[in-house]
């Protein structure tokens, strides 16, 4: 985990940042933003909400935590902007695991295309199911994702379940593969 | 290939993305955070200049064209009510959450906050429109006093009909945005 030095300016703990989470923070744009031209706004967007957000970065939590919820939280203003114009509605973690798998019968037959099909279900969940999947994606613990969520443990434990389930069916994989 | 399977670990097909590298220098980043700035400024100085050029008009117009002080009487309120609909313009963006706001706050918390700032503006949107009706009710009613009712009638009845529409339909539209939101800031505190 990233922690803070005491004495480190803003501009250290932008080029910090900027260098550890580069390319986590450009698969967190991926996540909200399909258009190439519009992620790259949104990459440069969470580039200054972190620097100007480092001014009252005051360490009292990890830096890892604190990159993640700005990010998360610019990223998820951009899609509040970006959906006014857009009239497909988000759904939940719950309603992605009823609904029926729109690839039934059909296998992901490389990276690329698998790939493609999870930011498809990432970009169709709500803003929290989205932070939660994308963090577990990343590969961060269930306290971890609950410190950037604020969501209770308990909640983030049956959100990763679904997660799970949601994944194994996308990928006709059963539980296990999506671990 | 119908039968094979992706990558047993989706966790590592997400990790292993290809970067774009979209990095930004610091003095790019400096020069995007004082543009920044510059913006917001700019801005509220177009928002200050159309609420002081309307107050302005107004008042000129209570100044040079009334033919009674009840006119001019509402030429004056017209103008203070837009200067309070500029105020409240204003008091709307500036509630935006301060930079460090979006890493103190959890996700869930600031996606609260970001639904009940909505609310609040849905649910209070009659609260700064209605600071233009008093300016428009003096108006009319000094017409209505000091031209010929025969003649102002049917002038007036289209106003009034046509505002009265105008604000039902805002507010009807704007409580039912208003209710939508409350339901999912239930549904997310649940």
């Amino acid at each position: 985990m990233t922690t803070l030095d005491v004495g480190q300016t803003q501009e250290d703990l932008y080029r910090e940042t900027s260098a550890t989470f580069l390319a986590a923070l450009e698969r967190l744009a991926r996540a909200y933003e399909a258009d190439p031209e519009s992620r790259r706004d949104l990459v440069q967007e969470i580039h200054l909400a972190l620097w100007r957000s480092f001014e009252g970065f005051d360490g009292r939590c990890s830096l890892r935590t604190w990159v993640y919820r700005v990010a998360h939280n610019a990223a998820a203003s951009h899609v509040g902007r970006q959906r006014k114009h857009i009239l497909t509605p988000l759904v939940s973690l719950e309603e992605a695991e009823a609904a029926r798998d729109p690839n039934d019968g059909e296998s992901a037959a490389d990276r690329q295309e698998a790939l493609e099909r999870l930011l498809e279900l990432i970009r169709q969940l709500k803003p929290l199911d989205r932070q939660v999947i994308v963090s577990y994606l990343e590969g961060l613990d269930a306290a971890a994702i609950a410190e950037i969520t604020a969501l209770s443990p308990s909640n983030v434990a049956t959100k990763i379940h679904r997660i799970k389930n949601v994944l194994a069916r996308q990928f006709h994989q059963g539980g296990s593969h999506a671990e | 290939m119908p039968n094979e399977l992706p990558p047993k670990d989706l966790k590592n097909v997400w990790q292993s993305q290809d970067p774009e590298a979209i990095q930004m220098s610091i003095d790019e980043i400096r020069t995007r955070a004082r543009n920044f700035e510059r913006k917001i400024r700019r801005r509220n100085l177009r928002e200050y200049i159309a609420a002081a050029l309307i107050a302005a008009a107004f008042t000129f117009f209570a100044w040079h064209y009334s033919w009674s002080t009840i006119i001019r009487v509402g030429y004056l309120s017209v103008a203070a009510g837009a200067l309070c609909f500029a105020y409240e313009l204003h008091r709307r963006g500036s509630s935006r959450p301060e930079p460090r706001e979006l890493g103190t706050m959890g996700c869930l918390d600031f996606h609260l906050g970001q639904l009940e700032r909505q609310r609040k503006l849905m649910d209070d949107s009659w609260k700064w429109m209605i600071w233009l009706i008093p300016g428009m009710a003096v108006l009319m009613a000094g017409a209505i006093v000091t031209v010929p009712i025969g003649k102002a009638a049917p002038f007036l009845f289209v106003v009034i009909l046509w505002t009265a529409t105008w604000f039902w339909l805002m507010q009807k539209r704007n409580k039912r945005k208003a209710r939508e939101l409350q339901r999912e800031i239930d549904e997310l505190r649940a």
